[in-house]
């Protein structure tokens, strides 16, 4: 069993409703891809927003093929908007 | 040399940025600042709040300023980024780069700001006369084109 740590930000923070949650994942997802498609279908305010997020992995940005790992930290990065 | 990219969320000081960065053998220095405007995108703006994934954003604008160095020869970067609540005016952003002549300190810090507003994980909510919203996000209004 993978369990990760999913951080929300900004406008992603504010659909999900919270800043942060630990969650375990099903043995199908292993993939970053994977854990998107994952997240838009179990979580409403997600479905079919998450195609502009990017993901990033220990403070990393990763593609959709970075295969997780125990322990990760995943953040949702939404469209930046710095400057 | 330790670097100066940093997220902070107290007013931004131009000097600091500009001290990080003198060399003796600098006769060019390059200033941005990128500061609050009073409207986006023909809509009036109040307030931004920006905020930050602090621990990778303060990496990421050093990513940034190592890839450039190593770009441009013999420049000095230094950035710092201000998140909290921002009113009209305050600076939101301070990018500087040093180089023996000015050529090369313009493109460095052009490139600086450039790839920090592609890359660096900060964001900001707009507050105007339409309620707030996250610039990018929730804003359909906004299109894509070029703001540089």
């Amino acid at each position: 069993m993978i369990r990760i740590k999913l951080l929300y930000f900004a406008g992603v923070r504010d659909a999900v409703g919270k800043p942060e949650e630990t969650v375990e994942l099903p043995s199908e997802v292993r993939s970053v891809v994977e854990l998107s498609g994952h997240m838009e279908k179990t979580r409403a305010a997600l479905s079919g927003r998450l195609d502009s997020v990017r993901f990033a992995v220990n403070e990393t940005f990763v593609d959709g093929e970075h295969v997780l790992s125990d322990g990760d930290v995943v953040a949702l990065i939404p469209p930046v908007a710095g400057g | 040399m330790t670097r100066l990219c940093e997220v902070r969320e107290t007013a931004l000081s131009v000097d600091e940025a500009i001290a990080a960065v003198q060399r003796s053998d600098a006769g060019a220095i390059a200033v941005f600042i990128g500061n609050v405007r009073d409207h986006n995108d023909g809509r009036p703006v109040t307030l931004l709040e920006y905020e930050a994934y602090a621990s990778m954003a303060g990496k990421e604008m050093k990513n940034i300023a190592t890839e450039i160095e190593s770009e441009i020869s013999d420049v000095s970067l230094a950035v710092l980024h201000r998140i909290g609540r921002l009113e009209i005016g305050d600076a939101a952003v301070v990018c500087v780069a040093s180089a023996p002549h000015r050529g090369e300190a313009f493109r460095a810090c052009r490139a600086l700001i450039d790839r920090i507003k592609a890359r660096v994980p900060i964001w900001k909510r707009e507050h105007g006369p339409d309620g707030p919203h996250w610039v990018g996000w929730e804003d359909a209004r906004c299109v894509a084109h070029d703001h540089s």
